[in-house]
Order: C-alpha cells, then structure tokens, then sequence
C-alpha cells in the first residue's frame, strides 16, 4: 500500500516537473532584458542603475556583421548607453541582411508586437505598417524639421504626419575606372544614354565589360540605372518621385526596360543574371567591369585594402546618370513602434541620439553617407564623396530610388523578372505587365 | 488498472497540450482563416470559396507552383528512393570499402541546406562555376551556361540539389536489407535462386514497408522543400521554379495577403495527408511479413 502511495507521488512530481520544464522553455523570457523576440542574435546593453528604474527598449537591426554601417552603429550605441546608463537599456537583436530585417519585422508586424524602434536601412515600410507606428509629427518640433532637409521629410511622412526621423539622404550617380575609361579613349562619363550605350561598345572594343549588374535581391545595381533610364524625361522623372505606382505599362518605363534588356544582353558579365550585389561590386573592385551605378557608402570600400588593390581609389570617377539624373532624396528613417508612454520617450530618446548632428557627422566620416541635416560638413571625409554631393547639386533631374517608392512585391518580382527580360524569353512590354500585375495585388 | 489508465493520460497530457498549443490551435487557425480575405493591417473577413476558387480558376502562379511540386514529389518518391534503394542493394553485398561509401553517400545529408544552396550556387556559377570549367576543358572550347537562371535548365538544375542524394533512403533501405533471416535467403539458396533473383523476389519485397516510409518521407519532403530553392533561385527565372511552400511564404511576408497564404497551407496539410494515406494503400504498410 506504502509503496503504492510512494509510486502515485513520485509519478505525480514527475508530471508536474515535465509540465512546468516544457512550458517554461517554450515561454522562456529573459527577465532581465524583457526581450518579446528571441530569434537572431540578442545582444543587451545596459549601464547602472541609479534611480531604480531602467527602462528598457528593442531594437533589432541589420547593421552587423559585414554592414558598412555596422561600425558607425557599435560606436553609437555605446556613446548612447555611456550617456543614458541610469535611464534606458537598449536590447539590440542583431538580424544579419536587409531583407531577413524587413521579413522579419513583417511577421512581427502580423502578430502585432513590433519593435520600439525599426531602421529598414531604406525599404518602406511605412506604407503597410503606419497603423501601428507612432505618428511622430507632435514630437518634432520647428527648429527641428528646418535643420533637416526638406527631401528628407517628405519620404518619411505621410499625409501630413511624420512616421520617420531621417539621418541620412540617398544621393546616388555611378562610379567609374578612368583607367578602363581611357583604355578604351573615353574622355569623360556620357551625357546621354545613346553616348553611353556608345562607350559601352567602345569599352567592349577594347576587351573591358562596360557595367556591373546584378538580378538577385531586388537587382540594386541593374534597378539603379533603370531608374535612371526612366527618368530621361519629365514624365519619367515624375513617374521615379511617385510614391506607390501601379501602373509600369508607361512608354518610358518599357523603353528603360528594353535598354536594361540590351545591357545584360550585350555589356555585362556572365555572372550578373542571377548574381548579387557583392557579384557586381566584385566585379568592379577586380577592375573587370568599367562602371558601378551606386551610393557613396560604397566609396570606403575603394580605400579598404581587404577589398581593393592599393591605389584603386584614385582610379576611380563618379558621375551622373546621362541627362544628370542623379538620386538624390530622402531616406526612410527610424521608426517608433512603442506601446507605452515610458517606452515612447526613452524610443524618442534613442532616435534623437542616432539621428543627431554628431551621430550624422559620425556616418559621414565613417561611412560615406550624406546626412539629412544640411549644415552636417566635414573635411574629413573621402574626396570622393564630396564629388558625389557635388554631383548631386549640380542634377538636372533628381528622383528617388525604387526600394523606397515601389511596393514591396513590385521590388520582389524585378528580381524574378530581370533573367527572363535579360534572355530575351520576356519583352519591354511583358515585363512591365509583370510588374503592373504584382503591384495590383496590392 | 484504472489507476494504471489514469497514469498514463496524465503522463500524455504535458505532450498533448504542448501538441495542441503549437499545432492543433495554428492549424485551425490557419483552416478558418483561409476562407477569409486577410491582408496586412490585421482586419479579416470571410469571403468563403473564394481564396480556393482563385487558386484553381485564375492564379496561373499557383497552377505552376502546384504542378512544380507535384512533379518534385513524384520524382523524389520514384528516382530519389529507387537510387537509394540500388545502392543499398549493392552496398549489403559488402563490396570492399563498403562502410566508406555509405559514409560519404550521406555526407549531403549532414550538410545544412544553406552551405549547399552556396555550394550550388558556385558549382552552376555562369563565370566561374566547377561544371561549366569541366565541360570546358573536356569540349577544348569556352562553354558558358547560366544553370539556375536559364529558363531551360533551371528546373533540373534545382531538381539535381537533392534528386540524387538518397543517403537517408540508403540507410533505411540498407539497415531493412541486412536484417533480412539469415534462413529465409539459404533457404533460397537451396531452391537455386541467383543472387539477382534473391535480390528481386526475396529481399526487395520483405523490405516492402521500409520503402514504403522511405516513399512518405521522400514526398513528403518536397511538399515543405523550400532552403535550397529560396537561397538558389528564390523560384525563378519567372516562376520557373516555384513551389507551394516558397509561393505561401511571398504570398505571406511580401504581399501580406495572410488569408490566400493560408488557404495554401491549407492545400499543403491536404495533399501531405492524401500522400501519406495513398502511399500507406500502395505499399499495405499495415501488413506484416513475418
């Protein structure tokens, strides 16, 4: 009977030790970080705790790893804590790639647990998602918003409302080797794009791939020049500042498209159908492709002897797209998402602190990208990406990039699309009508 | 003996209610919202037939997405078992260095879905990929082919990333294989059967319900295939090589529209659970042998 007894108990503990060890590793929560996510690598940062009260807030970002900007993000967020070590603690999730970043906050999006704050690196997510972001327009005020540039803010709101801080501002032509340049008896970077498809030909003449493209990930370098391709004329330029287009059967977005299709089809590598960024970038840096459309973040990169031969930074010249169509326009910026008004405060102290003055003279420097805040200068900054700023004041036609503008599943489709149109299984007009599609289901 | 019952539930119930929390509860979450129209911004409502009247009247992706899974599931259940099982056949014969081919037809087994996807990517690579570098030097001339994003190749391309790795069948097949009784094949042995004829008329049907798993896991497999295709070619060119679990997941995460994605989950759990029940029939996985 004793031992019957003893069984019964020892069974019951035994249940009750499975139940409570099983559900308490499934509801794991850090208590001391109160992290909602637990995927990706969590790193927490905090400080002391003076008033007894830290109040912590989430940030994952893709600013790790290989990320230009990941050095820049390290430094910040270090001067953040030393600064505010009595008051806040941030918990950064680190989420290795833009698009892993964007799905990511998606799913959290559905499940309505967003971040407090969100930084998409560029891709819009304001759109889809301002329902449950923080309309930031109350907490910004006059002094503020004059000191940024007006592009800046324009991308970043939303009838009126402003959905994100902005820290920095797109500003992209193309570069260029003048060494392959002179080569093949190029004197200076094309004015129009018959010139331009002309050097191509001159280039390949002279045994030089004329230009990186890429198809994978949204196509960022074969996007960039079709976006400049559109922009040719007045109705492409408005056509490349509307936000959510739904309509890409357009006479200048077919006749852009068909002169990305004669590129792949004539002036690029092997590798670019289906390759990716770095492909492309790759490609370039080894001197095998004469001409990379792209933002100055990348000029760092012609100084790193990791990636570059000594000296390839002073091969290098930038230039505007033909018809001086540059990129020039504001960034997405950082988004709020707190659900609490304690949160909210230390969320817009966290923004306050990364889009600063100082946090933007600190990118510029160590990143190449052109602040938001107009009065942001240094001297201590690449000669390149003053040429690039340069390049921009001087635009004729200035649009913004289609990351920013176009529906998500628009940009996924390009990348889908881009092989088919490159080999010729798909025309200009197919193309667009893919696109068009995509962007209905919206 | 009830005492014994009573134990046995409470035992199962920690199992259960973790079953039903992280399968049941989703899975019918997912089969009533698959009749609602449901997109980012979180307000849904029931539109019943219609996600599954669009599917199969209207969305020629899905049509593509459909047939390319099927395909995959049919060629993995015939060509992918029916190499694994020959080269478990051939392996119980104990060829010398036997144990060391087994090891290394597994080796794509341990690897993760994502180191292959890179592999791939450089062996197929246009410029400087390992296949077009041999075919070159065999031919004596420059040959360049783009195997993922050619809308020509793409497809076998893709379907090589696991068509032949049978490691996992191999084993299964090979372990059935070697327990076959010593007696039941010297007894064939005795009536004059061949090696080939024990093989075919012996072992192969005592091993019926090992390939008959092996068949489940293999399908089965290519209804939630979805690393290698989304790290390779991400269902391109076009929709070339699109699949049903990569089309739920853009439907999900790019065009927000959760209730269409579901209503595909929903055609996966079905199609996995008629696989699963057809294969049974087929293989009467039910009956012994011995």
């Amino acid at each position: 009977m004793m031992k019957r007894g003893f069984r019964k108990v020892v069974g019951v503990l035994l249940i009750g030790v499975m139940a409570i060890s099983m559900l308490s590793g499934c509801g794991a929560k850090n208590k001391e970080t109160g992290n909602k996510s637990n995927t990706g690598n969590t790193q927490v940062s905090d400080g002391g705790n003076e008033s007894g009260k830290i109040i912590e807030i989430n940030f994952p970002t893709s600013w790790v790893g290989v990320s230009s900007s990941t050095e820049w993000f390290n430094d910040r967020l270090k001067a953040f804590n030393e600064q505010y070590s009595d008051k806040y603690k941030v918990v950064v999730e680190e989420i290795a790639g833009d698009q892993a970043y964007v799905d990511k906050i998606k799913v959290l999006y559905s499940s309505k647990s967003l971040p407090d704050v969100i930084s998409t690196g560029g891709y819009n997510l304001i759109d889809s998602m301002k329902d449950q972001m923080v309309d930031l327009t109350p907490y910004v005020d006059d002094q503020w918003k004059k000191s940024i540039s007006e592009v800046c803010w324009d991308v970043n709101s939303r009838d009126g409302s402003i959905y994100g801080i902005p820290y920095s501002r797109q500003v992209i032509g193309y570069f260029y080797n003048k060494d392959l340049f002179e080569k093949a008896g190029i004197k200076e970077p094309a004015k129009t794009w018959d010139e331009f498809f002309a050097q191509c030909d001159k280039l390949l003449a002279a045994g030089i791939t004329p230009v990186s493209m890429d198809t994978a990930d949204s196509g960022w370098l074969t996007s960039l020049l079709l976006g400049a391709m559109i922009a040719s004329d007045d109705e492409g330029e408005a056509f490349m500042n509307t936000s959510l287009p739904k309509n890409y059967n357009t006479k200048e977005f077919i006749d852009a498209a068909g002169m990305i299709q004669k590129l792949f089809q004539n002036y690029t590598t092997q590798d670019a159908i289906g390759g990716k960024y770095e492909n492309g970038a790759s490609n370039f840096f080894m001197e095998q492709t004469a001409i990379i459309a792209n933002g100055p973040w990348m000029i760092s990169d012609f100084y790193d002897a990791n990636m570059v031969e000594e000296g390839f930074s002073d091969k290098i010249g930038t230039a505007m797209f033909p018809g001086d169509v540059m990129y020039n326009s504001g960034k997405i910026g950082f988004n709020i998402a707190s659900k609490s008004e304690e949160q909210l405060k230390a969320s817009l102290d966290f923004v306050k602190f990364m889009t600063s003055a100082d946090s933007q003279l600190k990118m510029l420097e160590m990143t190449g990208e052109i602040p938001a805040e107009i009065n942001v200068t240094s001297d201590n900054i690449y000669p390149l990406v003053t040429e690039v700023i340069e390049n921009s004041n001087k635009a004729a036609r200035n649009i913004n990039d289609f990351q920013s503008l176009w529906y998500a599943n628009v940009v996924d489709e390009i990348s889908i699309q881009y092989p088919l149109l490159a080999q010729g299984q798909i025309t200009p007009e197919e193309f667009a009508t893919a696109l068009t599609k995509a962007a209905e289901k919206n | 003996m009830r005492v014994k019952k009573r134990m046995i539930v409470c035992f199962l119930l920690p199992c259960i209610l973790l079953f039903a929390l992280i399968y049941l509860i989703p899975m019918g979450i997912v089969f009533v919202t698959s009749f609602c129209e449901w997109k980012s911004g979180g307000v849904f409502h029931f539109v019943g037939l219609r996600n599954y009247i669009e599917a199969f009247v209207n969305d020629t992706r899905m049509h593509q997405a459909l047939k390319n899974t099927g395909i995959w599931a049919l060629l993995q259940s015939t060509v992918h078992v029916g190499i694994g099982t020959v080269t478990a056949f051939i392996l119980s014969r104990k060829i010398k260095g036997w144990k060391i081919l087994r090891t290394i037809f597994m080796i794509p087994n341990v690897i993760s879905a994502a180191a292959l996807g890179v592999i791939f990517l450089n062996v197929f690579n246009p410029k400087y990929g390992l296949l077009n570098s041999m075919i070159s030097t065999l031919s004596g001339s420059t040959f360049s082919k783009n195997w993922y994003f050619d809308q020509n190749s793409a497809f076998l391309t893709v379907t090589w990333s696991w068509l032949l790795y049978a490691g996992l069948v191999m084993i299964l097949v090979l372990a059935g294989v070697m327990s076959v009784p010593e007696d039941v094949l010297e007894a064939a042995r005795i009536d004059g059967a061949s090696g080939l004829q024990i093989d075919f008329k012996i072992r192969l049907p005592l091993v019926r319900t090992i390939l008959g798993t092996c068949v489940i896991i293999s399908a089965t497999s290519m209804l939630r295939e979805f690393e290698l295709i989304y790290l390779t070619t991400n269902g391109g060119p076009g929709d070339t090589t699109l699949n049903l679990p990569l089309y739920l997941y853009k439907t999900s995460l790019t065009d927000n529209n959760y209730g269409y994605a579901n209503m595909m989950g929903v055609l996966l759990i079905i199609l996995g659970i008629f696989a699963v029940f057809a294969i049974n029939k087929l293989f009467r996985m039910s009956e012994s042998d011995y």
